[in-house]
């Protein structure tokens, strides 16, 4: 198990990272150079690279093992280049690094007490719910269609061409296929060595979660100004999460019951993820670059991320154009949404 | 506009949380001048919720995404990000330690006693492996399974969704979709739902689904018995009953 967790580790936190760090170049802005930005914006990354490997090969109906090969190549070369950018730029990283150290620092001299309470208190909180997903198991209905796509691309490399639900040959299921989750747990549990079924309900919480509270840690930099109060602003939406079952319906519901499906990492960490980039939105391709990942990794998680993902981003865009007198930022947002489009009218050609 | 706001109501609950998102919003909307959060905490949400309850949008946005998941349109509002920045602007604004502790844990039991918490939920249960499948489903699978092989299984109702979310080699002549209501319930299913089970009529109906292997709980009574219509009792399994088409050539598993 231990070198499963290792692999689990390399595959969705250490290559994501590496890849990240290219983002970090193209975006050019020091505050980035942060594993709180390399973590969730490597995972939209992996993700949206994905989406665009293997919607090709589910529509022609290819072998999950042929995407597997590719996407595995693809994430090492890139991660290659993002170390490789890494070690050209270490002295910038150094720097960011020594600046986030002397926050740190600041934090335990000034308003010590604030920092260690909301930082103890919410790691406490985070190993809960990691050990709970664990330790739970939560019934769902949907994972007999979704985990059974996996589970059958694992066996036979086939993509949505049987029934999940009995595994008897039907003809492709495209519309589903356009948003292929699953499958990506299927490269897990592939490059994990385990069963989907335990990549999905064991490891991917273990990633998923945190990614989640890593969008929510970015918010928080950004957001609240003394940033001695950033543990307790994530201390205080954990307690919301885990007490965020008031109805069967929220994204909080979502994250902590149905951890391992693509409605919940869109709800609980892509929408987060995009309010954060939305929150420093400029004209600048580098934006929008990050735009198209994120609307990427949303077309990964579920169908339905395409026109969520591109309706906020073009609301948002309207309402800062108005705000700030200034038409860029809705053309600008509307190239951020481009992707979503593509994959809308995709949807529609093959329903 | 009574279905709309039914389902908006269905997702915010008992609309304690809700409430306080409200109360964070108007909170900010007095206090918070910066435009972009403005924009963010503000007039994003205002306008979410109009496309949500302007029936022309509504009618639309359900063309789109269907009836059953229209309230997805309002993960769009930043809920939990706005209590949480609104939480920490109040505790900011406080300067005696003593009350900054105070409001911070008062406002903290607010949010929790607001929700419902989420482990309290009835269908979760100690998992019993690291699959997360009842332990029956996985040793009965594990009975019939045969690598790099399928083979068609009628199982119980309470096997059905997990089978094969365990394994792709086992294939089933209905799945969750029957249980479920999705479709029409097959005869076969039916047969097998029954108390007293038909073992001719089970038989008949499963070698017509090319069924090799009939997996039977044990609270079930047989009338006849499987092995005057084709199907040979091969194992119990956690307490279900193994029956094996014969002359299934299945490279003497048994």
């Amino acid at each position: 198990m231990v070198i499963k967790l290792l692999m689990l580790l390399v595959w969705l936190v250490l290559i994501p990272c590496l890849m990240a760090v290219i983002m970090t170049k193209c975006t050019g802005e020091q505050e980035k150079k942060s594993i709180a930005y390399l973590f969730p914006m490597g995972l939209m990354m992996t993700w949206g690279i994905f989406l665009l490997i293997c919607v090709p090969f589910v529509l022609k109906q290819g072998s999950f093992f042929q995407v597997e090969k590719i996407v595995k190549v693809l994430y090492i070369l890139l991660a290659l280049v993002g170390f490789a950018l890494l070690i050209v730029d270490r002295k910038a990283w150094k720097t960011q690094l020594e600046k986030d150290f002397g926050q740190w620092k600041a934090f335990m001299t000034g308003e010590k007490v604030i920092y260690l309470f909301g930082l103890i208190a919410f790691l406490a909180s985070l190993v809960f719910q990691l050990y709970q997903s664990y330790h739970l198991a939560y019934a769902d209905g949907d994972d007999a269609y979704y985990l059974s796509i996996s589970t059958a691309a694992n066996l036979g490399g086939g993509m949505y061409k049987v029934s999940a639900y009995t595994g008897i040959a039907t003809t492709l299921d495209s519309r589903h296929g356009l948003a292929p989750f699953p499958i990506w747990v299927s490269f897990v549990s592939e490059v994990c060595g385990v069963n989907p079924a335990v990549a999905a309900h064991t490891l991917l919480p273990l990633v998923l979660i945190p990614a989640c509270y890593f969008a929510y840690w970015l918010l928080g930099r950004k957001l609240v100004q003394n940033k001695a109060y950033v543990p307790l602003f994530l201390l205080a939406v954990s307690v919301l999460q885990i007490f965020g079952n008031y109805s069967i319906y929220p994204g909080s519901t979502f994250l902590l019951t149905r951890s391992r499906q693509g409605k919940a990492a869109l709800a609980s960490f892509i929408i987060p993820m995009l309010f954060y980039l939305l929150l420093q939105s400029k004209a600048k391709l580098s934006f929008v670059l990050e735009l198209w990942i994120a609307i990427l990794a949303a077309c990964l998680c579920t169908t339905l991320g395409s026109m969520l993902g591109a309706l906020v981003i073009g609301l948002y865009g309207l309402l800062r154009a108005i705000s700030q007198k200034n038409f860029k930022y809705f053309l600008t947002a509307v190239a951020g949404c481009l992707p979503g489009i593509a994959v809308a009218l995709l949807y529609v050609l093959v329903r | 506009m009574i279905q709309i706001w039914n389902s908006f109501h269905a997702y915010i609950g008992n609309g304690l949380t809700f409430l306080l998102y409200v109360l964070a919003v108007v909170y900010l909307w007095v206090r918070e001048k910066d435009k972009e959060k403005r924009i963010l905490f503000l007039y994003l949400p205002l306008a979410i919720l109009v496309l949500y309850f302007c029936p022309v949008s509504n009618l639309i946005f359900k063309r789109i995404l269907g009836d059953e998941i229209i309230y997805r349109f309002l993960w769009l509002l930043p809920e939990i990000l706005t209590l949480g920045y609104g939480f920490v602007c109040l505790l900011q604004q406080i300067s005696k330690p003593v009350w900054k502790s105070l409001v911070a844990l008062v406002l903290i039991v607010c949010f929790a006693c607001s929700g419902k918490y989420v482990y309290a939920n009835p269908y979760f249960t100690v998992a019993e492996n690291r699959f997360h499948v009842p332990n029956t489903v996985k040793d009965v699978c594990d009975a019939m399974i045969i690598p790099g092989r399928e083979v068609m299984a009628a199982m119980p109702d309470e096997m059905i969704p997990y089978v094969r979310q365990y394994t792709a080699n086992i294939c089933m002549p209905y799945g969750r979709d029957v249980v479920a209501g999705f479709v029409p319930k097959p005869d076969l299913y039916l047969e097998l739902q029954k108390s007293e089970i038909d073992c001719e009529k089970v038989a008949n109906l499963a070698r017509e689904s090319n069924v090799y292997y009939i997996v039977l709980n044990p609270a079930k009574t047989k009338v006849g018995a499987f092995q005057d219509h084709g199907y040979s009792y091969v194992n119990t399994v956690d307490g279900y009953e193994l029956y094996l088409m014969d002359g299934a050539n299945l490279a003497n598993h048994w």
